[in-house]
């Protein structure tokens, strides 16, 4: 019974940490007033830079830096396009994921002659976990995760930057009458949006499983929007929607045994998501300036 | 407006955005090409070659065109109001499963079959639309935010109901439709074509001579001032993603009925996403969606030329055409042309 209970405690930990990364992702471009619905598309290119890297080098560290530059530059094409070219935030955001897909799929077939799925690569890093009889591995990405809820949340409470983030989503005319530059601080923003989606891509990718495939973040950036509400913008509170879905998700695996179709469970993030926008919709409090100039 | 804004100026400087988003595309799609290793002109020529080569390929390119008009209306629609209709990929589906279920009635004639799919799928759409139209006047959730979480609902929900309407767990097509209920066609089109045409003309019509179209378009310059004006806005909004989804829920009902015969969970094809995409380009013009719709279908059908000639994934088409949207989207990038330009000039000047 107790290794019942942690496998499903490791699986839900599991389950959220690409939901974590992604969603402290987009907590740093909403909360500096970039609506980003482009995080499916940060995390498609994290993972598949994680997985080209660590084929060409061999090693998954380098395959890890490799994904947080892929999506740091590609959340940065998108930061050109809204905050230089002025695109429609929504619609970029859409059409990022389309482009990522496009991007992958196309590499994945030139680079490996085949499509969909890549060849097996090395893993990152794992943490050995044994309890009695109970014996299971997970990434060292889990533990990061946790810890860069921490480090976001410092940041945005404790440090001029963060404060400046804030601004930024909040009032950037403030920002400019204090001589900062809005524009400068939302790049960073979607820098660190970009850097945080490229970890959830990586852990998908080389620390759950070993292989990049086109379909692999399957709607995970999505989600983690839906996370990013629940949790009204704050990190811990989304960090603890992520759990909480990651553990529905666990659960509902373990409970299709007992006649609970597994498509109930997969619906619910979704569902939770509109009834927590509609029922409180007066405590839900996106950033003012939230897709504004 | 319509009548009054539309002059020949507007129209140029539409045209020349669009040719210079379309060449940067193709160049950003030849940059991919040349890093794989193959000749951009040949990929071009295969891709034009795999639209119009032979009747079969070109009338495949109608039939891929022809979802993203519906999708494209249906976007460029609820715009007009001032509305995201991003649940349009859900609504597709929606409209796809009912008319897979209505197509396998036992109902003799297709006379009264067809039509009534086409008419349920509507329905079915629209009231997904009708739906994120109720939360966001009802309790001001943001329908795009609401539009992406029924995507997903829906998309789990028709896989599961397809499976048990299947009755087998790895079911991955539903129980085909009846014989009667495959739509009509010559030369492998089918009159889903004729269809989307005739929505065209329709949402053309509307938007000229309607007062709805004026009152939606109010809505969508400034809700509050169309509300001190006397306009219902809840009302308009209802109506504008109502009929939006009912659109986005006939694309699926031709998919259904000329093509697959049968609900698969991907039958949209991304209909719905690149619907958004067509509405961009075309600027919400129901007349200029047809044109950007062919286009996006030659691209998407030209594609799998690539991967015969060339072994190259069709994929790159996709590069391209996001690429032209995002290009399009990007509303500050031709003054930042115009102006670079100014300045070589300038400084060419300047040199002699």
């Amino acid at each position: 019974m107790t290794a019942v209970i942690l496998g499903l405690i490791l699986g839900a930990l599991a389950g959220a940490t690409p939901l974590i990364f992604a969603a402290l992702g987009g907590l740093c471009s909403e909360r500096a007033g970039v609506i980003n619905l482009a995080l499916e598309g940060f995390m498609l290119v994290g993972a598949f830079g994680a997985v080209l890297v660590t084929y060409v080098t061999g090693s998954p560290l380098a395959g890890l830096i490799g994904a947080v530059i892929a999506a740091a530059v590609f959340a940065l094409v998108y930061a050109f396009l809204c905050l230089d070219l002025r695109a429609d935030q929504i619609v970029a955001g859409i059409v990022m994921n389309l482009l990522a897909a496009g991007i992958c799929a196309f590499l994945v077939k030139r680079i490996w002659n085949i499509s969909q799925n890549s060849p097996p690569v090395e893993k990152l890093f794992s943490i050995p976990i044994a309890f009695g009889d109970f014996r299971r591995e997970i990434s060292i990405l889990v533990p990061v995760a946790f810890v860069a809820v921490i480090v976001v949340w410092f940041i945005l409470r404790r440090t001029v930057f963060g404060l400046n983030l804030r601004a930024a989503g909040e009032d950037p005319s403030a920002l400019v009458a204090t001589g900062v530059s809005p524009r400068r601080v939302r790049y960073f923003a979607l820098l660190c949006s970009g850097i945080l989606c490229g970890l959830g891509g990586a852990f998908l990718s080389i620390g759950y499983l070993n292989q990049f495939m086109t379909t692999i973040t399957h709607g995970r950036g999505f989600i983690a929007i839906a996370a990013l509400i629940m949790g009204n913008w704050r990190p811990v509170r989304t960090a603890a929607a992520c759990l909480l879905i990651g553990a529905a998700y666990e659960a509902g695996y373990a409970l299709t045994g007992f006649g609970v179709p597994e498509e109930v469970w997969r619906m619910l993030p979704y569902v939770l998501t509109i009834v927590v926008l509609c029922v409180f919709n007066i405590a839900v409090r996106p950033p003012r300036a939230l897709g504004r100039f | 407006m319509m009548r009054g804004g539309k002059n020949r100026e507007d129209w140029k400087h539409a045209a020349l955005e669009v040719s210079i988003a379309f060449i940067i595309a193709l160049l950003v799609g030849g940059v991919f090409v040349l890093a794989a290793g193959r000749s951009p002109f040949a990929a071009y020529g295969a891709i034009l070659r795999g639209a119009f080569g032979s009747w079969i390929s070109f009338s495949r390119t109608i039939l891929a065109a022809t979802p993203l008009v519906f999708t494209g209306l249906a976007f460029a629609f609820a715009m007009r109001g001032g509305l995201f209709n991003i649940g349009i990929e859900g609504q597709v589906l929606a409209g796809a499963f009912v008319a897979a279920w209505v197509g396998s009635w036992p109902v003799g004639s297709g006379l009264l079959l067809i039509p009534l799919a086409f008419i349920l799928a509507a329905a079915a759409a629209g009231a997904v639309g009708l739906v994120m139209a109720l939360l966001r006047v009802r309790f001001g959730a943001s329908e795009v935010i609401t539009g992406i979480m029924l995507f997903h609902i829906l998309n789990i929900l028709f896989e599961w109901l397809m499976r048990v309407w299947a009755g087998t767990p790895g079911a991955y097509k539903s129980p085909p439709i009846a014989a009667a209920a495959h739509l009509p066609g010559v030369g492998g089109i089918h009159i889903g074509c004729a269809i989307a045409l005739a929505m065209v003309i329709l949402v053309f019509l509307y938007e000229r001579y309607t007062s709805a179209a004026f009152k939606v378009r109010a809505v969508g310059a400034d809700s509050n001032v169309s509300r001190y004006q006397g306009i219902n806005v809840g009302k308009v909004m209802l109506f504008a993603l109502g009929v939006s989804g009912a659109m986005a829920g006939l694309a699926g009902a031709s998919r259904v009925l000329g093509e697959s015969f049968a609900y698969l969970p991907d039958i949209s094809g991304g209909a719905g996403w690149l619907g958004i995409a067509v509405a961009l380009v075309a600027r919400n013009n129901p007349l200029a969606v047809v044109p950007v719709a062919l286009l996006f279908g030659v691209l998407k059908v030209g594609g799998f030329w690539l991967e015969q000639e060339l072994a190259l994934s069709s994929d790159l088409t996709l590069i391209i055409t996001m690429t032209l949207v995002l290009t399009i989207s990007a509303r500050r990038l031709t003054p930042m042309l115009a102006r670079i330009l100014k300045t070589l000039r300038s400084q060419e000047r300047g040199a002699a």
